[in-house]
């Protein structure tokens, strides 16, 4: 009976183990690991997932891949700007210029918009690939603790959804 | 006014479906059979394309210059894989994204692969395409020399449009703009029109389909 008992107990804490363990309290939240940022700076220092998040103090943050050449880029520029510039977006945006070859176009698009926030450069399109660029840009990744994303925002964004995506990321 | 980024997005995705959905009904047509369908899905599995014609037919003639004046013939490409698509320079958003992706795909291969492919671009903005403007459209996205981009008067253009069921024609509120087919077609080593992609293709199914294309 003794042994009975102790093969139940161990069944139902392996039970306990497969339907719980995954969402206990210490573990990552879904989504997938974020592929690293581009090494080189095109505006700003080289920043990395994990400095942003930690200057976020865990709050997510946004990555966002444009272009110069990108038509709906230009149209969401100027809002990027107002929500990194507004006490809820202060230090919480990574831009990534994507397939952007001519540098020079780029760093033009970068100062008629007077973006402040940090810059990198995938020129050769690797990391827009890996992360998965979808129909066009501009493309928007909400990544969150553990360097996950948790969210997708396709096409241009304004102010009010881009705090709002954070504030479902944050709330989930 | 501009349509917006999304809109457009919307636009490009439900033409790509039609035009998917299109190609995959003359795909239907074609294969009455049983063992015919067998065969297309057979086929159609190895590739990543949105579509898969089944039977592949002779790719349709494409005879014009480059931007530099130089002559091209698609049939001068056979024994590689060839990716044919329709563009123009004034092009918003789709045109540029496809070249990039094709870059993107491009950067993905080995140089080995790489070798084994040839992309034709051909114009269809008879009047806005000239080889100054195409010339500054290839360097900005890095795809000087990866590409041949073909260029033509209209009555030079409109055949090759016809031959491959692209459509072209101004659009009546924004004439700066021109609505257009905005697919890439794969062809064989051996110069049959295989495979079709959406303009939301991924750089990685071009890059798997390509070495494909290359041995058939």
């Amino acid at each position: 009976m003794r042994v009975l008992l102790t093969v139940l107990a161990a069944l139902a804490a392996v039970a306990a183990l497969a339907i719980f363990g995954l969402s206990s309290a210490g573990a990552p939240r879904g989504g997938r690991v974020a592929p690293a940022l581009p090494r080189e700076a095109l505006s700003g220092r080289p920043v990395t997932l994990a400095g942003v998040l930690s200057r976020t103090r865990g709050r997510p943050a946004l990555v966002v891949f444009w272009a110069s050449w990108c038509t709906s880029c230009r149209a969401e520029a100027p809002a990027l700007e107002r929500f990194y510039r507004s006490a809820e977006g202060r230090g919480r945006i990574v831009g990534v210029d994507w397939s952007d070859p001519l540098t020079a176009e780029a760093r033009k698009f970068v100062r008629q918009y007077r973006w402040t926030f940090p810059i990198v450069r995938d020129a050769e399109g690797s990391v827009g690939n890996a992360y998965g660029l979808g129909a066009g840009l501009p493309d928007t990744f909400v990544v969150g603790a553990h360097e996950r994303i948790r969210a997708v925002l396709r096409g241009p964004q304004t102010v009010s959804s881009l705090r709002d995506a954070l504030a479902r990321v944050e709330r989930s | 006014m501009r349509k917006s980024g999304l809109n457009l997005r919307i636009l490009v995705s439900l033409v790509a479906l039609v035009v998917v959905a299109g190609v995959l009904a003359a795909v239907a047509i074609g294969t009455s059979s049983s063992a015919k369908t067998a065969h297309a899905k057979a086929l159609a599995a190895h590739y990543d394309a949105a579509a898969v014609l089944e039977p592949p037919k002779p790719a349709p003639a494409i005879a014009l210059h480059n931007y530099l004046g130089q002559s091209v013939n698609i049939r001068s490409y056979r024994g590689k894989a060839v990716l044919v698509t329709f563009l123009y320079t004034n092009c918003p958003d789709i045109c540029p994204l496809i070249t990039s992706d094709l870059r993107v795909a491009q950067n993905l291969m080995s140089s080995a692969t790489r070798s084994k492919l040839q992309i034709l671009a051909v114009s269809v903005d008879p009047r806005g395409d000239t080889p100054k403007a195409v010339a500054a459209f290839l360097a900005r996205h890095g795809m000087t020399g990866r590409m041949q981009y073909l260029i033509g008067s209209a009555k030079e253009l409109a055949p090759v449009w016809e031959a491959w069921g692209v459509g072209s024609s101004r659009d009546a509120a924004q004439p700066q703009f021109i609505n257009h087919t905005g697919i890439v077609y794969g062809i064989t080593a051996s110069g049959m029109r295989m495979t079709v992609y959406s303009p939301e293709f991924k750089p990685a199914e071009i890059a798997h389909d390509v070495p494909l294309l290359a041995s058939h």
